[in-house]
C-alpha cells in the first residue's frame, strides 16, 4: 500500500491522462489511509463516473460533501452524478448550491446549462451556457457543449463550426473531433466521420461520444445493425424507467393482441403470427446487440492509443 | 495490508459461497419471463449469488413482482367467480398485472446486469 500523498500523487497522474479505471486503486489506497478527507473522494467519484459506475460514484460524491459540506467542487461532483443518474432536480439544487457558494465558476454554469438540457429547458440552458462562455470563453468544455446542444437540434452548421473552432484552438480535442465527425456523416462522408471517430478514441479511449459516433458510423453501413441502432438510442433517450415501461408495453401489448384475435374471430393463425413476430423480436434484439458490440470491439481493438495514456 | 481491510468501493459485488452459481442476468431475466411466476424466483436467487450493492432492492423487487401476480390472480378470480366481471376482460387485465409484474422484475435485471458486467470487469482485472 502507498502512503496518502503518493497515492494521490499517483491518482492524479492517472486522472489527467483520462485513465479513470486505473485511478481506483491509488485512490482506494488514499482512502484507507485517510477515509475522512474529502478530496480522495471526490476524486473516486469522478475516477467512477467517468466509468458508467454511478452507484459507486454517488455514494463518494456524497461522502465528499459529507465531509467538505461548504466545498463548492464536492456539491459540483455530486450534481454531475445525479445528472447522469437521470435525477435532474436534485442534481440542479446541488449545481445551484455550487453557484451559490462560487458564482464565478463558470464549469458550474456549464453543468446547470447540461441539466437544463437534459430536462428540456432549451432557453434557460442557453442562458447558463452563455454565462459559462463568458466566465470560461476558451474552456473546450463549454465550446463541446455548444456543438453538442446545437447536435440535439438537428443544426449542423453550428455543430461544425464548434468542432472547428474547437480543433484550431486545441488541434487533437477530442470533442472537437467527435463534433466535426458529426457535421461530416451528416453530410454522407462515413469514411472521413470513421477516421475522425478513430483519431478522437486514440485521445480518449473510453469516451462514450466517441464510441457512440463510431457505432454510428459503422452502422450506417448495415441495415440490421442500423435498425437496432436506431432502437438503443430510442431507448436511452427515454431513460432508464421510462425505456422499461416501453419494452413491457409492447410485451403486453402481444398477449393483448394475441386475446384481441380469438375475440374478433380472426383466423386461428393469427395469434401464432403475432407470437412469432415477437419473439423474432426479441431474437433479433439480442443477437443484433451482441453482433453490434462485437463490430464495436473489432474496430476499437484497431485504435492507436495515445502514448500518454 | 490485507484485501479485506482497505477501503470498499461501495458498488464492488461481494464474495460469498454461491458466487460461483451466478448466472448471466439477461438468460435468467428471459427465464423468468418464460416461466411466470415461478421463475421469478430464480432472479432472487440470482441476486444471491451475485452479491451486489442493491441485492436487498433486487429481492424486494421480485417479492413486489411475486405479490402482484397472486394478488391479480385471486382477486380476478373472485371477481370472476362473483360475476362482477368477466372472463375475457379478467384476461385482458391478468395480461397488465402480469406486465407489472414484469416491470418489477425488470428493474431488478438492470441492477443485476450492472452488478455482472463489475463483477467481470474486477476479475479480468484481479
Amino acid at each position: 500500500m502507498r502512503p496518502y500523498a503518493l497515492a494521490l500523487r499517483h491518482a492524479e497522474a492517472l486522472l489527467a491522462a483520462g485513465n479513470w479505471a486505473g485511478a481506483v486503486e491509488p485512490l482506494r489506497d488514499a482512502l484507507t489511509a485517510a477515509p475522512q478527507e474529502a478530496y480522495p473522494h471526490l476524486l473516486l467519484s469522478r475516477a467512477l463516473r467517468q466509468q458508467g459506475r454511478l452507484t459507486g460514484a454517488r455514494y463518494e460524491a456524497e461522502r465528499a460533501v459529507e465531509h467538505a459540506p461548504v466545498w463548492p467542487a464536492a456539491h459540483l461532483e455530486l450534481a454531475q452524478v445525479l445528472l447522469a443518474q437521470q435525477r435532474h432536480d436534485a442534481a440542479l439544487a446541488s449545481v445551484d448550491r455550487t453557484i451559490e457558494m462560487s458564482p464565478e465558476d463558470g464549469f458550474a454554469h456549464l453543468v446547470r446549462a447540461k441539466i437544463l438540457r437534459a430536462r428540456g429547458k432549451r432557453a434557460e440552458a442557453q442562458a447558463s451556457l452563455a454565462q459559462a462562455r463568458s466566465l470560461e470563453p476558451h474552456a473546450p468544455a463549454v465550446m463541446a457543449e455548444e456543438g453538442y446542444a446545437a447536435l440535439e437540434q438537428g443544426r449542423m452548421d453550428v455543430v461544425e463550426a464548434s468542432g472547428r473552432e474547437m480543433l484550431s484552438i486545441y488541434p487533437g480535442d477530442p470533442d472537437g473531433l467527435i463534433l466535426l465527425g458529426h457535421a461530416q456523416l451528416a453530410r454522407g462522408d462515413v469514411e472521413e466521420a470513421l477516421r475522425l471517430a478513430l483519431s478522437a478514441l486514440a485521445q480518449a479511449p473510453t469516451d462514450l461520444d466517441a464510441l457512440f459516433l463510431l457505432a454510428s458510423v459503422k452502422m450506417r453501413k448495415n441495415l440490421a445493425g442500423g435498425l437496432f441502432w436506431r432502437w438503443n438510442r430510442l431507448l436511452v433517450k427515454l431513460g432508464q424507467a421510462k425505456a422499461i415501461f416501453f419494452v413491457i408495453a409492447i410485451f403486453v401489448a402481444q398477449r393483448w393482441a394475441i386475446l384481441a384475435s380469438e375475440d374478433l374471430g380472426l383466423p386461428a393463425g393469427v395469434d401464432t403470427l403475432v407470437m412469432v413476430v415477437y419473439l423474432g423480436f426479441v431474437v433479433y434484439t439480442l443477437s443484433a446487440s451482441a453482433i453490434v458490440s462485437r463490430m464495436i470491439a473489432k474496430e476499437v481493438s484497431r485504435v492507436r492509443l495515445n502514448p500518454r495514456f | 495490508m490485507s484485501d479485506a481491510l482497505r477501503y470498499r468501493v461501495i458498488d464492488e459485488p461481494r464474495e460469498g459461497p454461491l458466487q460461483r452459481f451466478a448466472l448471466p442476468p439477461v438468460l435468467v431475466f428471459l427465464v423468468a419471463t418464460f416461466f411466470t411466476p415461478w421463475g421469478f424466483l430464480l432472479v432472487a436467487l440470482n441476486s444471491l449469488a451475485l452479491g451486489g450493492p442493491d441485492r436487498n432492492r433486487e429481492i424486494g423487487l421480485v417479492g413486489l413482482a411475486l405479490t402482484v401476480y397472486f394478488a391479480a390472480n385471486a382477486l380476478l378470480g373472485l371477481a370472476v367467480r362473483a360475476r362482477l366481471l368477466d372472463l375475457r376482460p379478467a384476461l385482458y387485465a391478468f395480461d397488465a398485472a402480469i406486465g407489472i409484474a414484469l416491470v418489477c422484475l425488470a428493474f431488478a435485471y438492470v441492477s443485476q446486469y450492472r452488478t455482472a458486467e463489475l463483477r467481470q470487469y474486477l476479475r479480468q482485472q484481479g
